[in-house]
């Protein structure tokens, strides 16, 4: 049989359909590759998150066992700086309470305590003593008393207490603590 | 079917149907895959990258607090250098009896007490001598700062001038302190200790 057109291909899915069909999947593959992308992006932040959260958890514990390190360090700065300083109050304080003592009177014993001076020793008067000791104590020490004991050569054995109520700055040491 | 419009193209009105219905079918597919799978996934991504951002702000302000620390810390061991070096030195008793000989004769040392208060040993040692003049006292009192470990003087001091003698005898008590403070693990973990 003769035809005046030239036969067309029959097919089960038209190519109109083909071409829809493949825009439409092409459509989700992109959409479901950009969900995929910003999947692996999240994932990706997520496990960077949680490095810098571990890093900031250690620099965290690090920097609270520096601040205690810090400040024992400062601690043990401050009190051999407080005995430097005590030390040197108390070599002032000795050498003034030596330097006390004028060469008129004898010292045989000195006691020197923190708020208490003791000295026994020897005088050839009780004014000597008077003017040229108790005067000087009297200006370090808040209360001064002395106890003399006659010697047949003329001369006094004496005993002398002076205290103070506070610390006094030649002895100072205990204020340097505080 | 094919007819001619007004502008006298040929055009199927079946096939321009068939691709209305196509683009629309299109569009719903392609809308709604994006509301149902792109949109959370992007609020999920925003919300996240906004944590992140934060994480990381904070993890940089830590991390620049961790290193300026560190740098104030390793200052502060150079700085106190001598002074920490004194608190760490293993004092032996020739170093107490160092100390002393050179003003001092027939010196005696006894140790006395031993505590710790706050990571401190703190030693008492009490010295016994003879001295030809308090001044050597007082010297000896100026030379405690330039020990190489950490001593000072405790009160009482007791001098007294020996019978048909020009020499003094005393006793004076001295302390020396030393650290026995040890590091947190974190501290030796990292080598931040004074060594």
């Amino acid at each position: 049989m003769y035809s005046f057109i030239r036969p067309k291909p029959k097919t089960i899915i038209k190519k109109l359909t083909k071409v829809w069909v493949a825009y439409i999947i092409l459509a989700v593959v992109c959409v479901l590759s950009f969900n995929n992308l910003l999947r692996t992006q999240i994932e990706g932040n997520k496990k960077k998150q949680a490095q810098i959260e571990h890093q900031t958890q250690i620099n965290d514990i690090k920097i609270i066992a520096m601040n205690d390190y810090i400040d024992r360090l400062n601690y043990e700065v401050k009190l051999v700086k407080n005995i430097e300083i005590q030390n040197k109050l108390s070599k002032e304080g000795v050498k003034n309470l030596f330097d006390l003592i004028p060469d008129q009177i004898t010292a045989r014993s000195i006691i020197i305590k923190d708020n208490e001076l003791l000295i026994q020793g020897l005088t050839p008067s009780k004014e000597v003593y008077k003017f040229l000791l108790e005067a000087p104590l009297r200006a370090v020490f808040t209360q001064s008393r002395v106890e003399f004991f006659p010697l047949s050569s003329g001369w006094y054995n004496f005993v002398s207490i002076s205290k103070t109520t506070t610390t006094t700055k030649e002895l100072g040491s205990k204020n340097v603590n505080k | 079917m094919n007819n001619i419009n007004n502008f006298g193209n040929n055009f199927s009105s079946d096939y321009v149907f068939k691709n209305l219905l196509f683009f629309i079918l299109f569009v719903a597919v392609a809308s709604s895959s994006v509301f149902y799978f792109l949109l959370p996934e992007i609020s999920g991504y925003k919300e996240q990258n906004i944590e992140y951002k934060k994480t990381n702000l904070i993890g940089e302000q830590v991390d620049e607090d961790a290193k300026r620390l560190d740098g104030f810390l390793q200052k502060s061991k150079q700085d106190n250098k001598k002074i920490l070096d004194k608190l760490r030195y293993k004092i032996t008793n020739n170093d107490i009896y160092a100390i002393g000989t050179d003003y001092f004769s027939e010196l005696s040392i006894l140790k006395t007490n031993s505590i710790t208060q706050e990571h401190i040993n703190i030693d008492t040692y009490e010295l016994k001598g003879k001295v030809i003049h308090a001044n050597k006292i007082v010297e000896f009192l100026d030379s405690l700062n330039n020990a190489p470990f950490v001593v000072n003087l405790k009160m009482p001091v007791k001098v007294e001038r020996l019978p048909k003698s020009e020499m003094l005898s005393f006793v004076l008590e001295i302390q020396t302190r030393t650290s026995a403070y040890i590091p947190n693990d974190v501290i030796k973990q990292y080598g931040l200790e004074y060594k």
